[in-house]
């Protein structure tokens, strides 16, 4: 069964959205980038605007989370979709630019799965990318998501 | 006869009350005997002249005559029974036929006898021959033979009291003089009543009297015990016959017209005698007739004589009437001698004193003169008679002229000595005025007796008076002695426990020389001297005293004064010490010698006690008065007792103006509840002490606060004196407290607000460098990302040049954010909050060349990181700074082939530094001071790289471990940097 696997995005720097689609298209490891451009588009893909919308959108295999983000910021955005049930097991990788001590110790907090800061050598963000895309999508297990088990059902 | 009579009346009215008494309290059975009819009255019938049986053999006596004027005056007839005097009286003792009796009173018979009043007192005598030399007094009667009367009281007595004589006991004391004239025996004694009737019956009157008259005795009716009625009746019969004359009557014819009719009876023998002569020889010798008027005159002169000696003998001369007595006397010796004058002198030591004189002016009298001198002295010394027939004549001796100065009307002298004895106690003198009138022989035979008559009564008399006095005397006198004895003996018992136990120093000392007689426990105890030591020795000898003039000051007082009180002396004791004693002297007698007794007192300690009292008195006085406190007394009731100056000054009174108030009038009436509860704790005892502070009124009106410490003060007995209080003046004190407080207050606010501030600016600073952290480094990605872009998807369009510039891009925003990334490091290592531990400075090294080596596996560095280098720092921060310099060390020895980095300690001055040195490009000196400052670097960007901040951010870290940071180095030839860490004596 081939699976279809999607990032989410969350990325309020268009600059910084495009590096990173490029670093990891470099590598050919996605097939589908979702890109929000703040936290509340963030929580609105994945928890729907109202508890109807909830299932419109597919859920991505994993969650690319920027921290400094314009309404709605990453670690509020990280806190809330780890409240949700069919959320909370998504992994997320915060990538941001600041490594400050504070920050890696919140969002391990909430739950993220990694904290990886971005390289301003673009190489070495290439490399960063690409690590995040083979471990993640390519050697990482996932627990099999709600629709599955539905189609299963 | 009259002393006796009088004797007797004195006495009627007490016996009368004693027989009342007896009457009034005698037992019925004795008041309810009956009295006899007839009552026989038995007595001696050889008794005269108180009982006898006449020529006609009736009873016949005074007591005869006495009994019957009783029984006819109380109306009771009377019989009488006349006998042996041993029978009668044994049947009158045992038998009932015989109801009264005469006795002479004793002791013993009156046990078994009642005796009337007595009637009659008498003396017995001593009888002996003529030319008895042995006999003189009734001592020298001792183993010789002597008659008494058989049953008398005579014989008992002289039983009693002289058993050495040999008794012979005859029916009568008429027989007795027989049987001592007939030389049957040595001596007789007999009483006075007898005598005369019984010389003048023996055949030769060869007896003369000797000696003293013997116990006098009362001679009284008796009854038998119990006879009460009888006896009441007999006395009350006496004293009738008393009171109307009758019993004086019949004395009088038995006592003196009995004698006259005796002499008469001789008369008429002699004129039967003579008248027969007469008838025989009327007519032969008419003459005889004057022979016969001469003798009757002799007989009449002898006559007169003997009633002379006969009423000599019987007065009886008491203290009383004795002058009247003796005038009486010596009047009758006067006109019985025919003189004109009689004087009696008796001995009193060396004199001859006037004892009562008739016939001569008083004023031509010597009151007396020596017996050694004139006649008197004669007949003292020749213990003779004498007789002068002319005294002037004797006068005209130039040597005797003198003796009879006031003799000169007088011409003719007789006189004798008075005997008592053998002791001549006095003389007595007659004297006539008639010229050659001369004494004859008998004349002073008579005197002599009359003497030895008149030394009798006076001696009697004398002793009589004296005897009962000194008796009365004697037994006051033994009873006071037995008293004083006895306390005497108490109270040397309770002299001698106190002498010896008293603690104080008690010494007997001769008052002549200072020699120690006695001393007791107390002078050993305080002096240290015992007895050994001292007796016998004078205190100067043992130099007790540490002045010798005080003994001279003591001894001079005592003659004055006989006592020396409270003489305070320093005295010096066996080992030398000098003590202070306070000693009371007084003289005393011990055996006729004068001595001084002392008690001392050991006052040494009392007197350094005094001192150091008054010493400390006076420190503490000054202490108080000096005091920079003040100070006060205060009564229980808060009335000031003393204050001291500091007192005054703070409250600004005077010192009397404060006496006369009390606390409370001076304290700010808002405090004045509040001291009372502390007062009222203290009254309590709830507290010692107590400190508090209150607000004073001062005299000009200001407030003053005082801190205020009282005290209260007891006596032993708990009473409370009052109360000791310290005041200091806290106002000024209390204004600078205030200050400070507010200073305080201003200064913690001002503290806040930076505090405030400056957490703001933190705020802000962190904030800020997040933004930068975030912020800063996107925009370098971007052009680093969009330069590598342009690199991969346009490189061929671009020519070398193109490819360069863009890489030139790319490094420098790389370099910015190096950059970017230490400054923020630099900012964190400031801003962060600091935690200090044990730190294992080695084992940090050890991780930092791992993570080092392992960036650079190629590279060969000699790695010496010394073990166990242990200090107290913040784990991360001490990391960092390390972490830096050993970097620095790797990079700069990048270029040497043999790399080598130490990290090691040395210890210098007791003080730990760290190094890390290293072999590689090293630096000049000259810019050292460069070395820690931000952004400052000493080698080119191509040559090392480098951002300039880590060395500043060492620097940061060290000092804020309170360390510093130096280094040392030569360029080529490596650095040393060293660091201290002193965060040690933070924690």
């Amino acid at each position: 069964m081939t699976m279809k696997k999607t990032i989410l995005l969350v990325e309020d720097n268009s600059d910084d959205e495009l590096l990173t689609i490029r670093a990891l298209k470099k590598n050919h490891l996605v097939n589908d980038i979702i890109v929000v451009r703040d936290g509340a588009e963030a929580l609105d893909y994945l928890l729907g605007k109202n508890t109807d919308d909830k299932l419109k959108n597919p859920l991505p295999t994993l969650i690319i989370l920027d921290l400094k983000l314009p309404k709605i910021d990453g670690l509020e955005v990280l806190k809330r979709i780890r409240n949700e049930e069919h959320t909370k097991l998504i992994p997320v990788v915060v990538l941001t630019s600041s490594k400050e001590q504070q920050d890696v110790i919140a969002s391990y907090g909430f739950g993220a799965n990694s904290f990886i800061r971005k390289p301003v050598d673009f190489n070495k963000f290439v490399e960063v990318a690409s690590s995040i895309g083979v471990y993640w999508l390519a050697m990482n297990e996932f627990p099999k998501n709600n629709e599955e088990n539905n189609e299963f059902k | 006869m009259k002393s006796v009579n009088d004797w007797i009346n004195a006495n009627v009215i007490t016996l009368l009350f004693v027989v009342f008494l007896l009457i009034l309290f005698s037992k019925p059975q004795y008041s309810q005997t009956e009295v006899p009819n007839p009552v026989v009255f038995g007595s001696d019938s050889n008794f005269p002249p108180y009982e006898f049986l006449d020529e006609n053999g009736k009873p016949a006596g005074f007591n005869i005559d006495l009994m019957k004027a009783i029984a006819d005056e109380m109306e009771f007839k009377v019989e009488f029974k006349l006998g042996s005097w041993a029978d009668i009286k044994n049947e009158f003792e045992n038998k009932e036929t015989i109801h009264v009796s005469d006795m002479f009173y004793s002791a013993e018979r009156d046990m078994k006898f009642d005796y009337a009043i007595p009637h009659e007192v008498t003396y017995d005598k001593i009888f002996i021959h003529k030319g008895n030399r042995e006999i003189f007094s009734i001592s020298d009667l001792a183993n010789k033979n002597v008659a008494v009367y058989a049953s008398s009281t005579l014989e008992e007595y002289l039983i009693t009291n002289y058993p050495k004589i040999n008794l012979i006991s005859v029916p009568s004391e008429q027989d007795a003089l027989i049987l001592l004239s007939e030389g049957n025996c040595d001596a007789a004694i007999v009483s006075d009543i007898i005598q005369n009737e019984g010389i003048s019956k023996l055949k030769n009157n060869n007896l003369i009297v000797i000696g003293r008259p013997l116990f006098p005795r009362e001679f009284s009716f008796v009854v038998k015990k119990g006879n009460n009625r009888l006896l009441k009746l007999i006395n009350v019969g006496m004293v009738r016959l008393k009171e109307n004359g009758k019993f004086n009557e019949l004395h009088k014819n038995w006592f003196t017209t009995q004698k006259e009719s005796w002499i008469s009876n001789n008369l008429v023998l002699i004129i039967s005698i003579l008248v027969g002569i007469v008838i025989l020889f009327v007519i032969i010798n008419i003459s005889l007739r004057a022979l016969v008027r001469r003798k009757t005159k002799e007989l009449e002169f002898a006559n007169s004589r003997l009633k002379l000696i006969s009423n000599v003998k019987a007065a009886r001369i008491d203290k009383y009437s004795a002058q009247e007595q003796i005038a009486e006397l010596l009047n009758y010796i006067k006109d019985t001698f025919k003189v004109n004058a009689c004087i009696v002198r008796i001995i009193e030591g060396k004199e001859l004193k006037l004892w009562g004189s008739v016939g001569i002016k008083k004023k031509n009298l010597i009151e007396s003169f020596a017996i050694n001198e004139g006649v008197g002295g004669k007949i003292i010394s020749t213990k003779k008679a004498i007789r002068i027939k002319n005294i002037i004549k004797e006068k005209s001796h130039a040597d005797s002229a003198k003796f009879y100065p006031n003799l000169y009307e007088f011409v003719s002298y007789a006189g004798a000595p008075l005997f008592i004895e053998d002791k001549i106690i006095g003389i007595i003198g007659i004297y006539s005025e008639k010229i050659e009138y001369e004494f004859s022989e008998i004349d002073l035979e008579h005197l002599q007796i009359v003497a030895n008559q008149i030394a009798i009564s006076i001696e009697n008399s004398t002793l009589f008076e004296q005897n009962t006095k000194q008796k009365e005397l004697l037994i006051e006198h033994i009873a006071s002695r037995q008293k004083a004895e006895e306390t005497l003996k108490a109270s040397e018992e309770k002299f001698k426990l106190a002498f010896h136990t008293s603690p104080d120093s008690i010494n007997i000392n001769r008052l002549e020389d200072g020699i120690f007689v006695e001393i007791n426990d107390g002078f050993t105890s305080i002096t240290g001297y015992n007895r050994e030591d001292v007796i016998g020795k004078s205190s100067l000898e043992i130099n007790i005293w540490e002045n010798a003039e005080d003994r001279a000051k003591l001894v001079a007082g005592l003659k004055t004064h006989g006592i020396y009180p409270n003489l305070e002396v320093k005295f010096r004791m066996k080992d030398g010490r000098i003590i202070t004693g306070l000693m009371s002297s007084s003289i005393i007698s011990l055996n006729n010698v004068l001595h001084i007794l002392s008690i001392t007192r050991n006052i040494t300690e009392i007197k350094k006690a005094q001192n150091e009292l008054r010493i400390s008195e006076i420190r503490f006085r000054t202490a108080f008065e000096n005091s920079a406190v003040g100070m006060c007394l205060t009564g229980t009731d808060g009335q000031f007792l003393q204050v001291n100056a500091k007192m005054c000054q703070i409250l600004g009174y005077y010192a009397p103006e404060l006496l006369s108030l009390t606390f409370q009038q001076i304290t700010h009436p808002d405090d004045i509840s509040v001291s009372s509860d502390f007062i009222i704790g203290l009254l309590k005892n709830q507290n010692e002490s107590i400190n508090f502070e209150k607000r004073y009124l001062k005299k000009n009106g200001d407030i003053i606060l005082a801190e205020v410490s009282s005290s209260l003060l007891s006596d032993k007995n708990n009473n409370q004196l009052y109360f000791i209080t310290h005041l200091i003046d806290i106002t000024e004190r209390k204004r600078v407290e205030e200050e400070i407080r507010n200073l305080n207050e201003e200064l913690e606010l001002r503290v806040i607000e930076r505090t405030a501030q400056l957490e703001a600016t933190n705020k802000e600073l962190e904030s800020f460098s997040y933004s930068i952290s975030h912020d800063l480094r996107a925009p370098l990605r971007s052009i680093d990302g969009f330069s590598q872009a342009i690199l991969e998807d346009y490189y061929d369009l671009l020519d070398t040049q193109g490819k360069n510039f863009l890489n030139r891009i790319r490094s420098s925003a790389q370099m910015m954010a190096r950059l970017i990334d230490d400054m923020l490091k630099l900012s964190r290592v400031t801003r962060s909050s600091i935690n200090f531990a044990k730190v294992n400075l080695s084992e940090i090294a050890e991780s930092i060349k791992n993570e080092l080596q392992v960036q650079d596996i190629d590279r060969k560095i000699q790695f010496i990181i010394a073990p166990n280098m242990i200090d107290i720092a913040d784990p991360n921060l001490i990391r960092a700074a390390i972490y830096n310099i050993l970097e620095n060390a790797w990079k700069f020895t990048s270029k040497k082939n043999e790399s080598k980095i130490e990290f090691g300690k040395i210890d210098s001055n007791g003080k730990s530094s760290y190094f890390i040195s290293d072999n590689g490009a090293g630096f000049n000196m000259k810019y050292s001071n460069k070395l820690f400052s931000p952004f400052q670097r000493l080698h080119q960007q191509n040559e090392f790289a480098g951002t300039g901040i880590g060395l500043a951010t060492v620097q940061r870290i060290i000092h804020r471990h309170y360390g510093k940071v130096w280094a040392e180095g030569n360029v080529d030839s490596g650095a040393t940097f060293y660091f201290t860490l002193n965060s040690q004596s933070e924690v």
